[in-house]
């Protein structure tokens, strides 16, 4: 593949991520704090004294990964970011099905006990699409360097945090080789 | 050394690679100027968005004016009292010997009015075996979420309080059930006083029963019960409702839900 579709295909995950972020830590900002509540002591992981402080934090945190990748700027860590945060919801999902808990998991907003109905899909369904979002992030991570990206406008040689395959047709890297 | 045309040529060349080295510098510079102050931007803007919710959730529940437990707040006969494992609950049995299963309730709760229609009975019958304590737990979480939108706002709240007059009747069971079996089906209209009254009369009260049940609603006889045992509710963390405590470990849904697997449970666990 070449970088520069490399490159592309990073812009066009990273877009995608920062509306996924976005939307789920909106939705979760715009709720009651007795819904954020419920949604974070249905996971049964967090002691009731975490849950004001983690029902502000989760959100903003998401929606603030979410502005570093839509502009491209730290790629790389925001996509740590975004990755670690997915493993964290895989690990939280996962850890309620083992113990016979049958939660909504309040991705986007909403939240708490639901019934048993449906509830292996549900789990599934929300752990493949965690696993989605992780591999996005993970893509970014071994990759950053992306189009339309501040970290990349206007161009960097010789950056050690960045991938700088893309430049194989500056002038003066063919000069300098 | 003379300066051979080809020495020159690079010479020159290389003073163009030096400017544009310094070029390049220059606009490295810029670059991390952007970086660094667009991510203190973002930085400072998730740490105003979590410092400014907090503390408007700590204004907001101060001005809700949560009275808080007042311990030695009238209950109605039989209930446990503030010292008790299940502070404020109603034990709905006693035996020597068995575990105690706590299950905790709001009374517009769609799943706990699911949970009393389908189990209800099969966890009543468990506790007249003499299997298992059974205390139920009153909590009013739902009221908030619906205080703007219900036609008949604190329903959580009133039926818990009509239950408390309900219970010195002497109908603890049977009013309890009848809330559920009545309860509407758009989460959040609630009960009117018309109809709390009228459940009142499907549990059985009647007469001078009747006119005292009512009597003790309209005083509000049982707000602090009810307060009380709705801030135990939020200050242990229990996570919506229903949900059932087993000697204090909370019994998975899973577990909940298949009487086979609660009673074998039950069996298994000992006295608390």
């Amino acid at each position: 593949m070449s970088s520069d579709t490399r490159a592309w295909i990073g812009t066009a995950l990273r877009l995608v991520l920062a509306g996924i972020l976005f939307w789920s830590g909106l939705a979760k900002l715009l709720e009651s704090n007795d819904a954020r509540r419920e949604a974070i002591l249905a996971y049964r992981v967090f002691p009731p004294s975490w849950v004001d402080f983690l029902g502000w934090a989760l959100p903003a945190l998401e929606v603030g990964l979410a502005a570093l990748l839509l502009l491209g700027l730290f790629t790389r860590v925001a996509a740590i970011g975004t990755a670690l945060l997915m493993l964290g919801f895989i690990v939280g999902i996962s850890s309620v099905w083992i113990r016979g808990y049958s939660i909504d998991c309040g991705c986007f907003g909403g939240g708490g006990n639901v019934g048993e109905e449906g509830k292996a899909w549900r789990y599934t369904s929300e752990l493949l699409r965690d696993f989605l979002f992780m591999g996005m992030a993970v893509w970014l991570v071994a990759w950053p360097t992306t189009k339309l990206a501040l970290d990349r406008e206007p161009l960097t040689f010789d950056d050690d945090d960045y991938d700088d395959t893309t430049d194989e047709n500056e002038p003066l890297e063919e000069q300098s080789r | 050394m003379s300066n051979t045309p080809k020495d020159s040529k690079r010479s020159t060349k290389e003073k163009a690679a030096a400017a544009r080295a310094a070029a390049e510098a220059e606009q490295k510079r810029r670059d991390r100027r952007i970086r660094i102050i667009g991510g203190a931007a973002i930085l400072v803007a998730v740490a105003l968005i979590v410092g400014l919710g907090i503390y408007g959730s700590r204004q907001n529940s101060a001005a809700s004016g949560s009275t808080g437990t007042v311990a030695d707040a009238k209950v109605p006969s039989g209930v446990n009292a503030n010292t008790d494992a299940n502070a404020w609950g109603v034990p709905y049995n006693s035996v020597s010997g068995k575990p105690t299963l706590a299950i905790w309730e709001d009374f517009q709760c769609p799943s706990c009015a699911q949970f009393e229609k389908s189990f209800g009975a099969s966890v009543t019958k468990l506790a007249d075996e003499g299997k298992v304590n059974l205390v139920w737990r009153p909590t009013t979480f739902l009221d908030s979420r619906f205080a703007a939108t219900s036609p008949n706002p604190n329903s959580s709240l009133r039926a818990a309080m009509a239950w408390g007059c309900a219970i010195d009747a002497g109908k603890k069971r049977e009013f309890h059930s009848t809330v559920f079996a009545n309860q509407p089906a758009t989460e959040g209209d609630g009960y009117s006083d018309a109809q709390l009254t009228s459940f009142a009369q499907t549990a059985g009260i009647t007469g001078s029963a009747l006119t005292t049940f009512q009597a003790c609603v309209t005083a509000k006889t049982y707000n602090q019960w009810v307060t009380n045992s709705a801030q135990a509710f939020t200050d242990s963390g229990v996570p919506g409702t229903p949900t059932a405590y087993l000697n204090g470990t909370e019994v998975p849904s899973a577990t909940l839900q298949d009487m086979a697997a609660l009673e074998k449970l039950i069996a298994s666990t000992p006295a608390s």
